[in-house]
């Protein structure tokens, strides 16, 4: 692109805004509206870039009936950080000495970002991660659960999500052999 | 990858989202009075910044129990201990089923598992942290007194020998254990008094060696007590699997043969045998790795399929051409490892430092197996694979494969240098200390000498 006015900070602005100025609005289940910069849906959800592609993006809302607006509004607001994050330095490096490929370790915001949330506000958004087909959204939700249940024993885990035990005489015998794993202990 | 930078990508984020910038706070609040149709934004949402402080207390109302498949799938995915995984399957029906449904998590990170069975876990970050607990032994197989070990390990089965506490140093029983499915396979007694059958014995020349490798079946006495046992395959892979294994016979070191259908141990010992530094299969041969005063020699054994006659057919023996050595380190080469039909040969470097003779650095070596001598080639990266190297056993394998395993790293549990645990790092040869918190008892036997531990790899 030419560059006719002045440089700096002011033509900086002038790019962004003009890059940006292309949002898209999404309607939450019980009819809240949204919106969130089309570049960063696109990218981050391959739902979302394939209803943008397809044309079938409605001005006045596009319809998300599964995801309520609570969950919805999590997820523009990643969509948000994400779009100002920064690659830290830390991931970078880490590559290097214990690669964690194919998952990324969540970076700092994304950790306070999900660590803030509920219960109930995680299961929501972790559904709808899933249906938007948002990958790293669906993967750092994924480490927040997983990281609710490392070390913890069935009964803890059950307590954490309010699990009701329902096993029956013959699948605890069943399942016996893969406890055993975690509670062989000396 | 990401847009936006600092600043800039500030302002862009305000300008994106006029409704809500301009408003500030306001949008948030009317938001929950507010109809059908309001406009909102996160980032006026300043509360919902602040962590929630007591997640303890809120009450539960989402079906976690019917969290769909492909989520917990994901979820399965991010546990990389074998144990977590149980823990999680052990929940609820749902979840179990959900696990064992998931398309391709990767596979559970490798654990150590000692001679005694108690295992440590391999963390993502690089650590070894646990062995409270012990691999499960179906109740059969096990000793009162303790006395089955494990002496080694292939894909997901343990090679498992009880050991003789009585006055002969033999091994009594000999079985492979899988301990998810508890299948269990015994080998022939790697300790017998008298065989009815006749004792049938066969010398073969080691080609382009010297000596000859002494190959004896149903031997009319035999007491031998396993150190290491290595498998050709998974027993239940289809092929036929065999298994080697190195032993001590009244004090002198032998090689014993088994494959699957053989009521007897095959037991070869020679001069060559006795040097041995390593064995391992590859490209369907046996390799052992044995030196002698003044040379390094590669012997490989060639193994035929017939169960019925003597498993070695050939014995060849080449010089290892090691490349000089101009360092002023002093090299051990001990270990030989498979990756990816080639033969890499590991090189320990040890050298005086401030903190005594430590592991300097290592070498490892790719063998040309067509030359004889055995040319020996440097490499300084295994194309993104790792080696997990233990007394037991050494494998390479693809960290891509296993969430938190880093690439062109090397693995040591050693013993016999410090770091006894060690990574090293072959693109910038860096060796660091293999992190390994209360562990460190755990590798010495109760009265002294080294633990030998194997690297087993869990399936999923």
């Amino acid at each position: 692109m030419e560059v006719d006015k002045g440089k700096g900070e002011a033509e900086e602005t002038r790019k962004v805004a003009e890059a940006d100025r292309d949002t898209v609005t999404l309607k939450s289940s019980d009819g809240k509206l949204f919106e969130v910069s089309k570049e960063a849906a696109a990218r981050l959800s391959t739902v979302l870039a394939g209803m943008i592609a397809g044309g079938s993006i409605d001005d006045n809302g596009t319809d998300l009936k599964q995801i309520g607006s609570e969950a919805l509004e999590n997820v523009v607001d990643y969509c948000n950080k994400h779009a100002n994050s920064i690659p830290s330095a830390a991931l970078i490096s880490s590559s290097i000495s214990f690669n964690t490929a194919p998952f990324k370790e969540p970076e700092e915001w994304e950790r306070k970002f999900v660590d803030r949330l509920s219960h109930d506000a995680l299961f929501d958004l972790v559904e709808a991660a899933n249906f938007l087909g948002m990958e790293r959204l669906l993967d750092v939700t994924c480490h927040k659960i997983s990281e609710m249940m490392k070390g913890k024993s069935p009964d803890q885990i059950r307590e954490v999500f309010n699990i009701k035990n329902d096993y029956t005489k013959e699948e605890l015998e069943e399942i016996r052999q893969e406890l055993a794993w975690a509670f062989y202990d000396d | 990858m990401d847009a936006g930078k600092g600043t800039s990508a500030e302002k862009n984020h305000h300008a994106s989202l006029p409704v809500c910038a301009r408003n500030g706070g306001k949008a948030s609040r009317s938001r929950a009075a507010a109809p059908a149709q309001t406009w909102c934004s996160t980032k006026c949402a300043s509360a919902s910044e602040t962590p929630k402080s007591d997640d303890a207390q809120e009450p539960q109302h989402r079906p976690w129990a019917d969290l769909p498949l492909d989520i917990l799938g994901v979820v399965v995915g991010r546990l990389a201990l074998v144990e977590d995984r149980a823990r999680l399957r052990s929940v609820c029906r749902p979840w179990r089923a959900a696990a064992s449904l998931h398309r391709h998590p990767p596979p559970p990170l490798p654990m150590l598992v000692m001679s005694d069975f108690s295992f440590a876990s391999f963390c993502a970050e690089g650590t070894l942290t646990g062995a409270h607990r012990r691999v499960p032994l179906p109740e059969r197989e096990t000793t009162s007194d303790g006395s089955v070990h494990c002496v080694g390990s292939s894909e997901g089965w343990l090679v498992c020998v009880e050991r003789n506490k009585g006055p002969y140093f033999c091994d009594l029983r000999c079985f492979l254990m899988n301990p998810f499915s508890l299948k269990i396979i015994h080998l022939p007694p790697p300790s017998v008094c008298a065989w009815h059958f006749g004792a049938y014995r066969r010398s073969l020349p080691v080609v382009n060696g010297s000596g000859v490798v002494n190959c004896t079946i149903n031997a009319a006495q035999c007491v031998m007590s396993f150190c290491k046992v290595v498998l050709s395959t998974s027993p239940d892979s289809g092929s036929k699997c065999i298994a080697v294994a190195i032993c001590i016979v009244k004090g002198s070191v032998k090689l014993a043969f088994w494959q699957s259908g053989m009521m007897t141990w095959c037991v070869c010992d020679g001069d060559c045998i006795t040097e041995f530094i390593d064995i391992v299969f590859c490209q369907r041969k046996l390799y052992m790795l044995s030196s002698s005063e003044f040379t390094t020699n590669l012997i490989a054994f060639d193994i035929c399929e017939d169960n019925k006659s003597l498993m070695i057919s050939r014995v060849e023996g080449s010089v290892v051409d090691l490349p000089v050595v101009t360092d002023i380190y002093y090299e051990t080469l001990s270990i030989v490892v498979e990756w990816r039909g080639k033969l890499l040969m590991v090189c320990k470097c040890s050298g005086d430092t401030e903190f005594g003779h430590m592991i300097v650095k290592f070498r490892v070596f790719e063998a040309d197996l067509s030359t004889n001598p055995v040319r020996c080639t440097e490499i300084k990266d295994l194309d993104g694979d790792c080696i997990f190297i233990s007394p037991c056993n050494s494998k390479s394998f693809r960290s891509s494969d296993y969430d938190g395993v880093g690439e062109d790293l090397v693995y040591l549990i050693d013993g016999e240098l410090r770091p006894e645990n060690s990574v090293y790092n072959m693109k910038d040869g860096t060796v660091a200390s293999l992190a390994a918190d209360e562990l460190d008892d755990k590798f010495w036997v109760p009265g002294g000498g080294l633990m030998n531990a194997t690297w087993f790899y869990p399936p999923e």
